[in-house]
């Protein structure tokens, strides 16, 4: 289940002082799939759609992620969804290297971040770049992070948070 | 939520046994019979889990109640702890157990549970109260909490972003921890000493299982789990029971041993944002530490400057959120003494 030391040198070069992460290329990640159901489809749909949508309750406005079946601050349950505008800060990051979820150990060590949503504070997501490089010397936590939607070969589609904004050095 | 009509409970429960598992010694046992295993068939080790963990259970409890001088009929209160997915079932302790009772509580975390019996016990509704844990989560073939198999409606949710990657407590708190790099800038090896530190605590224990001194650069050699967080950051899994014998003071007298009496009891545990993590990311999630500190020491009438020791459960012991909470409790130079039992 582990991968070797060498193994891992060689996904991470001169891992310790920030370089890159990369999946490995031969054998590809699978990631376990979302099993959206009527609380938290509206999400995965729009993503689909390449939106990024929160709920968010219509009697006092606030939004909450994930998904909860009434509002945590007023207890209504009349629910609705909002697109977000997509931008978000960089809050913090972690290179996994210790396998957990099985499906992903072809992908270790990858990195996961987490965003705070500029709508609201404490409104947090999670985003990863599994099979993808990234320098992690580049992370700054506060750093402005964009939303994007990247292809996927099993039709499930992710939201994504990036360092740059849409068409700059993807 | 706390009156001054909680200080009426201070001293009104005990604590009149306390029971543990050999640790060490079952950890070895299980060690060496993974390494003779090519293979564990899944069937058997649900079934191995299920009486493993009522059998620890079992142990701990017989332990307690020697160590108190008690008998069974002297039990007529029973609170089991279930802090994970895979909950032992009350009635089903109970059972085995061999108790009659007339006061229960069941599915709370080991701390959250001393607090009802106290409360139970003052109420007038048992004089007695076991607290019973077991885990088997080391036979049942866990190597780390979380992942795809982690059952959706347990303890801790983190199902909502396995999609991402994000899989266990352990990359939750990295995250944490890597906030507190970036806010504080801490140099890296002083932490280290912390981690240091209680090993060093190990080794007092009889009953650890990590006996072996560590250096600071020990920690920092060892290789990253979910990075900032590094091996010897991380907790083990293995198995074990444990059991409190929680009872009227006034009774309490003639005990073995001298009762340990409950002066205070605290709770502070916001909710809101549990799923998407916000109890673990926040920094104000040390500040829930010192809000419940503060009910303890209502409660018991002491002062700050009273407290000798502060213990810290092993979620709170990364480094820096360990000095973080260990400030929040008090800045009067307290003492942040933990007895690892890893």
């Amino acid at each position: 289940m582990k991968m070797s030391d060498e193994a891992v040198r060689r996904a991470i070069p001169g891992d310790g002082s920030g370089h890159k992460t990369a999946g490995s290329q031969s054998v590809r990640p699978v990631r376990p799939r979302p099993a959206p159901d009527s609380l938290t489809r509206p999400f995965w749909d729009a993503a689909h759609d390449g939106r990024l949508v929160v709920q968010r309750y219509e009697s006092c406005g606030r939004y909450q992620h994930p998904p909860r079946p009434t509002c945590q601050s007023c207890g209504s349950e009349r629910l609705g969804f909002a697109t977000m505008s997509g931008q978000a800060r960089l809050w913090s990051w972690t290179v996994t290297y210790q396998n957990v979820i099985a499906s992903l150990e072809h992908a270790l060590p990858y990195l996961c971040m987490i965003v705070e949503l500029v709508e609201q504070d404490s409104l947090y997501m999670v985003c990863d770049r599994i099979g993808r490089d990234i320098d992690i010397a580049t992370l700054r936590v506060g750093m402005p992070m964009w939303v994007e939607f990247p292809p996927s070969a099993d039709g499930v589609v992710l939201p994504q948070f990036r360092t740059q904004p849409d068409g700059v050095g993807r | 939520m706390y009156s001054s009509s909680a200080a009426a409970l201070a001293g009104r429960a005990a604590i009149a046994g306390v029971g543990n598992t050999y640790y060490a010694a079952d950890y070895r046992v299980r060690r060496d019979a993974e390494r003779t295993e090519s293979g564990l068939d899944p069937a058997v080790v649900a079934q191995e889990h299920d009486e493993t963990a009522y059998l620890v259970a079992a142990r701990a409890f017989r332990r307690a109640l020697e160590d108190a001088g008690l008998e069974n009929d002297d039990i007529d209160g029973l609170a089991v702890c279930s802090d994970s997915a895979y909950a032992l079932c009350f009635e089903r302790v109970g059972e085995i157990l061999g108790l009659t009772v007339g006061w229960g509580a069941e599915r709370g975390t080991p701390d959250h549970l001393v607090q009802a019996p106290v409360e139970g016990i003052a109420a007038g509704r048992c004089t007695t109260v076991a607290i019973v844990y077991g885990n088997a989560n080391r036979t049942n073939g866990i190597t780390a909490y979380g992942g795809s198999g982690w059952p959706h409606d347990g303890y801790m949710n983190q199902w909502y972003d396995h999609p991402w990657g994000m899989s266990s407590a352990g990359a939750q708190y990295a995250l944490s921890y890597q906030q507190y790099l970036h806010k504080y800038q801490p140099d890296e090896a002083l932490l280290s000493t912390v981690t240091v530190s209680l090993r060093q605590n190990a080794l007092h224990n009889e009953n650890a299982i990590m006996t072996a001194p560590i250096t600071v650069a020990d920690h920092l050699k060892s290789r990253y789990l979910c990075r900032p967080l590094r091996r010897l950051d991380y907790c083990m899994v293995t198995d074990g029971g444990v059991c409190l014998i929680i009872r009227r003071s006034d009774l309490s007298n003639d005990l073995r041993h001298a009762p340990v009496l409950i002066s205070g009891i605290g709770r502070y545990s916001p909710y809101k944002g549990h799923t998407q993590m916000e109890f673990r990311l926040a920094e104000e999630s040390c500040d829930n530490v010192a809000r419940a500190s503060e009910q303890a020491r209502a409660m018991a009438g002491v002062d700050i400057a009273d407290v000798d020791v502060v213990q810290l459960p092993p979620g709170l012991r990364l480094r820096g959120r360990l000095l973080r909470c260990a400030d929040a409790v008090g800045e009067f130079g307290l003492a942040v003494f933990e007895l690892d039992q890893r």
